[in-house]
Parts: C-alpha cells; structure tokens; sequence
C-alpha cells in the first residue's frame, strides 16, 4: 500500500530522472564526451545543472551504462565517459518503448481534436 | 572566491560524509572549474555561475544521501538527520515537521513491534526449557519432553523469523520514506524546473 503512494508520489520526477539519464547517454553514443561537454551537449534539451549531471553520471556508471577514465588534457587529468554495449541497449529498448507511448500521445490527440470539433 | 577556497568550502561543509564522496565531488567541480575558465570564464565568474553555494551543498547531500538509499547499507538514521537538516531552513519548516513526525512515529512503531517480538521469543524459549527440565525429572517421559521442547523451539524461532523480518521492513519503510521527502524536497526548491529530479 505505502508502496504504492511512493511510487505514484515519486512518478514524475522517476520519468524526469529516466530522461536525464538517456539524453546522457545519447549524448555518448557518437563519441566519449566529459562533464562539462555534456551539459554543454544537453543544455538545449534539459537545462541540466551541474550538480544534477553528477549523480546521474554515478548512476549510470554504477548501473554500468557507461564506464569512466581518466585522460591527460592541457596538464591535468580529465575524466571521460564511453557508453558501454549496455548503455546501448538500454537506449535501444527506450527508444522502442517511447514508440509505443509515441502511438499512444498521438491517439489522445486524435480524441482530444475530436472533441474540439464537437465544440465548435 | 578563488577555486581553492571554494574546495575547502565544500569540505567543512560536507563534514561527516564518507571521504570518498567527498573526494569525487571536489574532483567533479575541479574538472568543471577548469574547464569553465579555459572557455574563457575568470575564476570569481566561474565559483558564482555555481548560484550559491548552500543551496549547491543542498542538492549535494540530497543527492548523496539518495545514491546511499539505494544502497542495501544504507544507515536511515543517520540519512534522516542529513536531510533533516537540508531541510531546516525556515521556509521548509513545515516540511521539516511532517518529515520528523512520519519518521518518528513509524520507528516508533518499529521498536515497540521489535522489542515485543524479540522479548516473547526469549520468554517461549526459556519457559519452554524450564518446562521440559521440570516435566523430565518428575515424569522421565523422553518422548513427550521432545515433543515439548522441539513445538518450542519451532515457536521461539518463528517469532525471531518475525523479528527479523520487522527489522527489515522497517529498515526499507523508513529508507523509502528518506527518499520521499528527498524529493519533496527537490520539489519545492526548484519548482517547475527541469533540473528538479
């Protein structure tokens, strides 16, 4: 039962929280990219902060979607992130379930037209 | 506010977390310092672009003390004080008092069922060996004091079964209800803003 509160209490930030680590992750496909790069990357979409990219990238790492390293750069090390085949997959089947609910924002629409139409 | 100064800053104030959370936030924010002032920023321009820094530590130890819920570790206790002070600025205050009630009461709650739990399960076991020692001596049926202290060793440990178990749905409630207000929190701070998660 309190489960069932939390989870609905919690629904929109879970589906905000679901889009950062995504729009994240998409961002590495092409190429490794670092955390200033990537809020830089993602700024259009999602506005992330600073300390919000962080615990995303933790995340992410510890769900093992993405691994880091270390590279020198202009004399001090830098921290790099490479999507894994993992983190592909996921992106993969979010992109398959977003389809679905694609379909499903488009038949709401149709109705709510409908409905508008009746109105006028 | 030069960088330096900045990193001590969020030091003293992250005081009690685990020095390798620490660590890795200084290391995150060194690399984003850099960074910003190689685009080009002066390092006063750059601290301040962080907004202020109570409300960045804020978010910081929400952030921290939800990545340690997730943990099966996770000490709620401790959890529930940290956030109970992200919490105590004046604004929030009703907040604060929601929180520290829920959490309370249901602990409460948690302890009273534990401690009746745990003291039956010793009483059955010791009256239950008391019993058999007396039902041996007087009557020397072997059979029946079996009977008797293995039904009572069955109850003793089912009801340590239950306390345990109490023991961890309480650890789960009072982690989640951690989490719940994490994001409550998270809420009203940045209300309608993406960057609310």
């Amino acid at each position: 039962m309190y489960n069932i509160m939390y989870k609905e209490a919690g629904m929109k930030t879970q589906l905000k929280k679901g889009l950062l680590d995504i729009c994240v992750l998409a961002a590495l496909i092409e190429e490794d990219s670092y955390g200033y790069k990537l809020i830089q990357d993602t700024k259009d979409l999602l506005d992330i902060s600073e300390s919000t990219l962080y615990p995303v990238l933790r995340r992410l790492e510890k769900a093992k979607y993405l691994r880091s390293y270390k590279k020198e750069y202009n004399g001090r090390l830098r921290k790099y992130y490479r999507i894994t085949k993992d983190g592909i997959d996921y992106a993969r089947s979010f992109s398959k379930e977003w389809e679905k609910l694609f379909k499903i924002y488009k038949y709401i629409e149709e109705k709510l037209d409908y409905e508008q139409r009746k109105i006028l | 506010m030069n960088k330096e100064k900045f990193y001590e800053n969020i030091r003293k104030k992250l005081n009690g977390f685990k020095k390798e959370e620490v660590d890795g936030i200084i290391e995150y924010y060194d690399e984003l310092v850099n960074d910003k002032i190689e685009s080009g920023l002066s390092e006063e321009e750059v601290i301040s672009s962080f907004g202020d820094i109570d409300d960045m530590i804020n978010e910081i130890k929400a952030n921290l003390v939800m990545e340690r819920s997730e943990k099966r570790e996770a000490n709620v206790l401790k959890n529930f004080l940290i956030i109970l002070g992200v919490i105590s600025s004046p604004i929030l205050l009703p907040l604060a008092i929601v929180f520290s009630l829920v959490f309370f009461i249901i602990l409460l709650v948690i302890v009273i069922l534990l401690f009746s739990f745990s003291v039956s399960a010793i009483a059955v076991l010791l009256s239950v060996v008391l019993a058999s020692i007396e039902l041996i001596f007087t009557s020397r049926e072997i059979g029946l004091t079996l009977i008797l202290l293995g039904s009572g060793l069955i109850a003793s440990s089912l009801l340590w079964f239950i306390t345990i178990e109490i023991f961890r749905l309480g650890k789960y409630l009072l982690n989640a209800i951690n989490k719940l207000f994490i994001q409550k929190l998270k809420k009203k701070k940045n209300k309608g803003e993406m960057q609310s998660v």
